[in-house]
């Protein structure tokens, strides 16, 4: 049993659970004192956009092409579920079409 | 229990599409880095963080060093910083036994579906919150006994889920200037920040960027 990957998994378990709780805690006891309620709806947009791009996997017309139609299912459903099935389902057409 | 209504049902299925490829994947990626399967599962119950998981197999491929592990692993959860507090606001009537029970399953993908509209009863927020945790533990299982046996021209379509759904959480929250320039700024930086293969806890600077643009141009009257 290998006890330095145990304290290694364990550090990394309990430092993933106080970055969730501790700011939230924080803020719970401080609420609408700061500059952040306004900052919110930027971090939405920013980390939306920064994890988009961060999940793609390359930069080629093949991985792209299929967020066109994903662009136009979620600005006339916006709904996620429908948006992530018409982007695979789009791949999938593309990599079946041998593209 | 869920309640089945259209949103909590897309919001279900966004969790499926997304969470099973995801966790396939990391599951299949562990066992081909040769990392026993008890290590790959036991991180996914107690760490339950794809980036962090991914850099700690990463870091195992190449060596393992604690203090960069740990270091990394902080910076990429940074984010979640402004998670917790953003939920506070969007649910204000959230209690603090709410708030005990969902932050260990809070995720990008958890807070993203949250604070979408239309908004969910807190209740959903927590279950949504442990059937994802549910699906991200299983699909790594499934992934380290599926390792090797999917055919390739899957995974591409499999890791577009992810993309695609955050796609679809941001394109709603664009209402104006100050909201599309913060959109357009963060997702410039992050393509620099990918081009360049920047370590993975840059997206720091396309976040704060995006922030910072949008901040600006609602100062400068453009409008959200």
């Amino acid at each position: 049993m290998n006890y330095f990957l145990i304290l290694a998994v364990a550090s990394l378990s309990i430092l993933s659970l106080l970055q969730r709780l501790v700011p939230w805690a924080v803020y719970k006891g401080h609420k609408g004192e700061t500059i952040l309620t306004i900052v919110f709806d930027y971090v939405a947009i920013s980390a939306f956009g920064s994890l988009m791009v961060e999940n793609i996997q390359s930069f080629t017309p093949v991985s792209l092409v299929p967020l066109i139609p994903a662009v136009l299912v979620a600005y006339w459903t916006r709904n996620a579920g429908a948006t992530v099935l018409v982007a695979m389902l789009a791949s999938l057409l593309l990599s079946v079409s041998g593209l | 229990m869920l309640k089945l209504d259209s949103g909590t049902f897309g919001r279900i299925v966004a969790i499926l599409t997304t969470y099973v490829p995801s966790g396939v994947a990391y599951g299949t990626l562990a066992t081909a880095l040769h990392i026993p399967w008890y290590y790959t599962v036991i991180l996914s119950v107690v760490v339950y963080s794809g980036a962090v998981q991914s850099a700690f197999v990463g870091l195992w491929a190449i060596g393992f060093e604690p203090i960069t592990m740990i270091l990394t692993a902080f910076l990429l959860n940074l984010r979640h910083t402004f998670y917790g507090p953003h939920l506070e606001e969007k649910y204000p009537l959230m209690s603090s036994r709410d708030m005990y029970s969902i932050a260990p399953v809070l995720t990008d993908e958890i807070y993203a579906l949250a604070v979408s509209d239309p908004p969910m009863k807190v209740p959903v927020v927590r279950n949504l919150g442990y059937f994802a945790y549910s699906c991200w533990v299983v699909s790594s299982a499934l992934g380290v006994a599926l390792a090797g046996g999917l055919p390739l021209f899957l995974y591409p379509i499999l890791y577009l889920a992810l993309p695609a759904l955050f796609l679809a959480l941001l394109i709603p929250r664009v209402k104006g200037a100050s909201t599309a320039l913060s959109a357009a700024v963060s997702i410039s930086v992050a393509v620099v920040i990918k081009l360049y293969e920047l370590p993975e806890y840059s997206i720091l600077i396309s976040i704060g960027a995006g922030i910072l643009a949008g901040l600006l141009m609602l100062k400068a009257g453009g409008g959200k």
